[in-house]
């Protein structure tokens, strides 16, 4: 009796649960849906180890950057009027200086700009084990910002900067991202006034999107600048390596990374970082910030803006929760709706998928691809897609086309 | 309940009077298999007899009618929040000020020039109740100042801050910056006034308004908090000590 008891007073529980999960509280627990078989909408590209990936429409591009030790350190896939990949992909190699030949370097971040022919590449380099802080003097002359021009479907490298000891090194997050006007270049990872502390820069774009001059407004005091050397440009006049004023670089009296996705609003500029989000307020000409410290828990966060709708995602990494956060011209507002995902670790930056109404999200040998509703928010609802690949980073969205890039490992 | 315990009872009695008729003098068989079928009719009344009971349980539990009861939403229950700084006009998140350059959203500290806005959704409260007490705790960290908790009239959403009430879809501004306008962006007198005493919660009554917004005299445009004195309050959405934020409610049929 007693058993039986118990048995229908679970049963009740469970169904008052069930009924709850209809009106979708503020924070919810999803357990995603196993799908085997990928959606239509889903292309994957065989590129190993990938670590990011970028779409541009205009030219009918898909490059994945991919962490390799053969020195191939971008694939790039021409897509046809379908938008589908053809043949194999070109393999392009980073510059790097001699005196770190024999360090692996590794792209981490790629943005096509939207109007202009041009796509800007955020690297990296592994840093030996060991000592920490450790010598950084080797990488004096390691670049991290690269900009490539686009001729003819190929890409010609017209710049490289962030050099020295105004960026941090080693680290596997961070991007790049234009604000709203597409004038200024946000690159992450900037050097604060220690070691252990993550800064951001920004660089002023000339008429061409080549990165040049210092934006308006000092430095930050105490924070080291970033330099930026021009080795290479389509203008003549910028033939001769020299080294530009110092671009604006704020502190965030936070740990690294920064930069960990950008979204643009036209009154503020957010980025992810480390245990939360950032968000550069660029009001009246002015420039000041205000640091968002959403998940409970400490670690890296990412960032994703949606394209149309008023909400950002952010996504603590190896974990399971996700936020989405309501904006109003980039001011974060309201409050955070809160998704954990069972059994999720979530990886890589985000990308929405304005066609499908969801939200990609990489995982450990999985996609998770979340609903979203008509305002941005999330649904409930988790669909989740076992893939060949250990680590799911490498994700772009077209939008002419609806259609997910995902890089794997190896082909089924 | 207790018919069906009758009724398994008497069935019981009426087997042992049967076996018993037939016979008066029993074998030790006879006594053996009649004390077998009476344990497994037992057994089998009892399952029904279990069964029934949870029904009869569960119908009157959805039957009965309700009393009084108290529920306290927390934290989750909280369906909007915004800073209101004269510092940073227009960012309705930025809670604390290191610096003028920098800001938190996570350490809210109120002040004569920060106050605060926050909702609760009243969902979880049953239709058909009357709300008999409310009351809430600000769960403030360091301070010692006043503060009053208004009802809010004006309706305000995303974007809203100081200087406006909402700026999506459209920029709407407060009548006074601040929602400080009087009966028109807040009620004409505070709901409570208190005063924090460092180590100890705040609890305020609130049942006036709980119960406008609950029968639907006042639209549900949530509290501003106001301070004279600076406040470091805990985080309503961050960290482990939001749970203090409370708002009790009990409420009974009507």
């Amino acid at each position: 009796m007693i058993r039986t008891f118990a048995f229908i007073s679970v049963l009740l529980i469970f169904s008052s649960i069930a009924a709850r999960s209809e009106d979708l509280p503020r924070e919810f627990t999803v357990t995603p849906e196993v799908i085997k078989e990928a959606p239509a909408y889903v292309t994957q590209v065989v590129v190993p180890d990938a670590m990011c990936a970028a779409v541009s429409d205009a030219a009918s591009l898909l490059i994945v950057g991919q962490r390799s030790v053969n020195e191939r350190h971008l694939a790039v896939f021409h897509l046809d009027a379908d938008g589908r990949p053809t043949g194999e992909p070109t393999g392009i190699t980073l510059p790097k200086p001699e005196a770190i030949a024999g360090s692996l370097s590794f792209p981490v971040g790629l943005l096509f700009h939207p109007k202009l022919p041009i796509l800007y590449v955020w690297q990296d380099v592994a840093l030996p084990a060991g000592k920490t802080p450790p010598d950084l003097t080797k990488f004096a002359e390691f670049d991290h910002l690269l900009t490539y021009a686009i001729k003819d479907g190929a890409l010609e490298l017209v710049q490289t900067g962030a050099r020295g000891p105004g960026f941090h090194c080693g680290l596997n997050t961070g991007t790049i991202g234009l604000d709203y006007g597409m004038k200024n270049l946000f690159v992450p990872n900037a050097q604060g006034a220690t070691y252990d502390e993550a800064g951001i820069a920004f660089y002023a774009l000339d008429e061409e999107g080549i990165p040049s001059d210092t934006p308006e407004g000092a430095n930050e005091k105490g924070a080291r600048a970033p330099e930026m050397t021009i080795n290479k440009s389509k203008n003549p006049a910028k033939k001769a390596i020299r080294v530009v004023a110092l671009p604006k670089n704020l502190r965030t009296n936070h740990y690294f990374p920064s930069g960990a996705g950008w979204f643009a609003g036209s009154e503020a500029m957010l980025m992810g970082g480390y245990s939360g989000c950032m968000m550069t307020d660029l009001h009246d000409g002015g420039l000041r910030q205000t640091w968002f410290g959403l998940p409970d828990r400490i670690g890296p966060c990412t960032l994703a803006g949606h394209p149309k709708l008023p909400e950002v995602y952010l996504c603590l990494q190896d974990n399971l929760q996700l936020a989405a956060i309501a904006h109003a011209n980039g001011y974060l507002t309201l409050l955070p709706q809160l998704a954990n995902v069972t059994g999720a670790h979530f990886t890589g930056i985000p990308v929405v998928l304005t066609g499908q109404s969801r939200l990609a999200v990489g995982d450990t040998k999985a996609l998770h691809l979340l609903g979203l509703q008509a305002d941005g928010r999330f649904d409930g609802k988790d669909e989740r897609l076992t893939l060949p690949c250990f680590s799911v980073r490498g994700l772009a969205y077209s939008e002419k086309h609806g259609r997910l890039f995902v890089a794997v490992d190896k082909g089924d | 309940m207790m018919r069906e315990r009758s009724l398994g009872g008497g069935f019981l009695s009426a087997l042992r009077r049967g076996l018993c008729a037939g016979c008066s003098a029993r074998s030790a068989q006879d006594d053996r298999v009649f004390r077998r079928r009476a344990r497994d009719l037992r057994a089998k009344t009892s399952n029904v007899s279990a069964w029934t009971i949870c029904i009869a349980f569960l119908l009157i539990v959805a039957a009965l009618p309700l009393h009084a009861r108290t529920i306290t939403l927390k934290p989750e229950a909280l369906d909007a929040f915004a800073a209101l700084s004269e510092a940073n006009t227009i960012n309705g998140w930025a809670a604390y000020n290191y610096d003028y350059t920098r800001y938190t959203a996570d350490t809210p500290g109120g002040g004569p020039a920060t106050s605060y806005l926050l909702r609760y959704s009243l969902d979880q409260i049953p239709k058909g109740m009357r709300i008999t007490h409310a009351e809430w705790t600000i769960a403030h960290n360091i301070s010692s100042a006043n503060v009053n908790v208004w009802r809010v009239l004006a309706e305000w959403g995303p974007g809203v801050c100081y200087q406006y009430r909402a700026t999506y879809p459209q920029k709407l501004e407060w009548s006074v910056p601040g929602a400080k306008g009087k009966s028109t962006d807040r009620a004409t007198n505070p709901t409570a006034t208190g005063q924090f005493v460092n180590g100890q919660l705040l609890t305020v009554n609130v049942t006036q308004d709980v119960e406008m917004w609950y029968n639907g005299a006042a639209p549900n445009r949530g509290w501003l908090l106001t301070f004279d004195g600076f406040a470091l309050l805990h985080s309503a959405t961050h960290g482990g000590h939001r749970t203090k934020w409370q708002l009790t409610i009990t409420y009974e049929p009507e």
